[in-house]
């Protein structure tokens, strides 16, 4: 056996390691805005959220950039991370490149069905013209 | 490899060799929430695109995640949310601010943090409909 293990990875995982911890503070950053809006800045915090409020706040610049940076930090952190755990348990290479193809086509179709709904959600026109407050 | 004997018939705890300690049974948790987590952010995706459908289809969805049964789920969501955000901070800290000589006080220390953190946000999210009730 003549064939020498290379230790402590590649340098695309090590960067994918120091990833996984930047976008894990991302998604804590981002997730807790999120909440104390949700909790705190909502209309009717008691009552479910309404359609109208959600467009109205996805129709605001500065909630879609920290509504796609959430996405990218989540799906992201996520998806290596479920990388992560069936490495552990796949040793198979073709069962790794299985893995891989299906984690990384759900994620891209996550990211862009949500950039989508987040980039494209606009208040109906009656509530633009401001005849009905948002 | 002479001296070793291998037993062809071993027994499910020689297989089974996770060895439960602190540090073990954080880093189980925080892959069972992590997969968990994941999971609820692609069903988080699909909820909001309920927006494309209209009101009347996205305030019945949401109408429906404040039924007391998905009351309890956020409860939990919560509670996975911050037990997968403290132990990630104290993963971060061994790792880049020498935090494995004192991992375990970490860890009992952030689990304090996060109970205290639990509370509130309970109190924070249900404290409006108390409220209301009693109006």
């Amino acid at each position: 056996m003549n064939e020498t293990i290379k230790q402590g990875g590649s340098d695309s995982g090590h960067w994918l390691w120091f990833l996984q911890r930047i976008t894990g503070v991302g998604v804590l950053v981002t997730i807790s805005i999120h909440w104390v809006v949700q909790h705190f800045m909502s209309m009717s915090p008691a009552l479910p959220i309404t359609y109208e409020e959600v467009i109205y706040r996805l129709s605001q610049p500065e909630f879609r950039v920290l509504y796609a940076l959430f996405l990218v930090f989540a799906l992201f952190h996520g998806f290596h991370g479920l990388w992560m755990v069936g490495r552990d348990y796949l040793h198979a290479q073709w069962s790794r490149i299985g893995l891989a193809t299906i984690l990384i086509t759900a994620s891209t179709i996550l990211f862009v069905w949500g950039v989508t709904i987040v980039f494209t959600s606009y208040p109906p026109p009656i509530v633009q013209a401001g005849v009905i407050p948002p | 490899m002479e001296g070793i004997k291998y037993k062809w018939t071993a027994s499910f705890s020689e297989h089974f060799r996770y060895k439960f300690h602190t540090g073990m049974v954080a880093w189980a948790i925080h892959r069972i929430t992590g997969i968990g987590l994941t999971i609820f952010i692609a069903i988080h995706i699909w909820s909001i695109s309920h927006l494309g459908s209209g009101p009347e289809s996205f305030n019945a969805t949401m109408a429906l995640y404040s039924t007391p049964l998905f009351k309890i789920g956020e409860v939990m969501l919560f509670a996975v949310i911050i037990f997968h955000a403290m132990n990630g901070l104290r993963i971060i800290w061994v790792d880049f601010f020498g935090g494995a000589k004192y991992h375990k006080k970490l860890f009992w220390a952030l689990m304090v943090a996060a109970m205290v953190l639990f509370i509130m946000g309970i109190v924070a999210t249900f404290l409006p409909m108390i409220n209301l009730i009693n109006l």
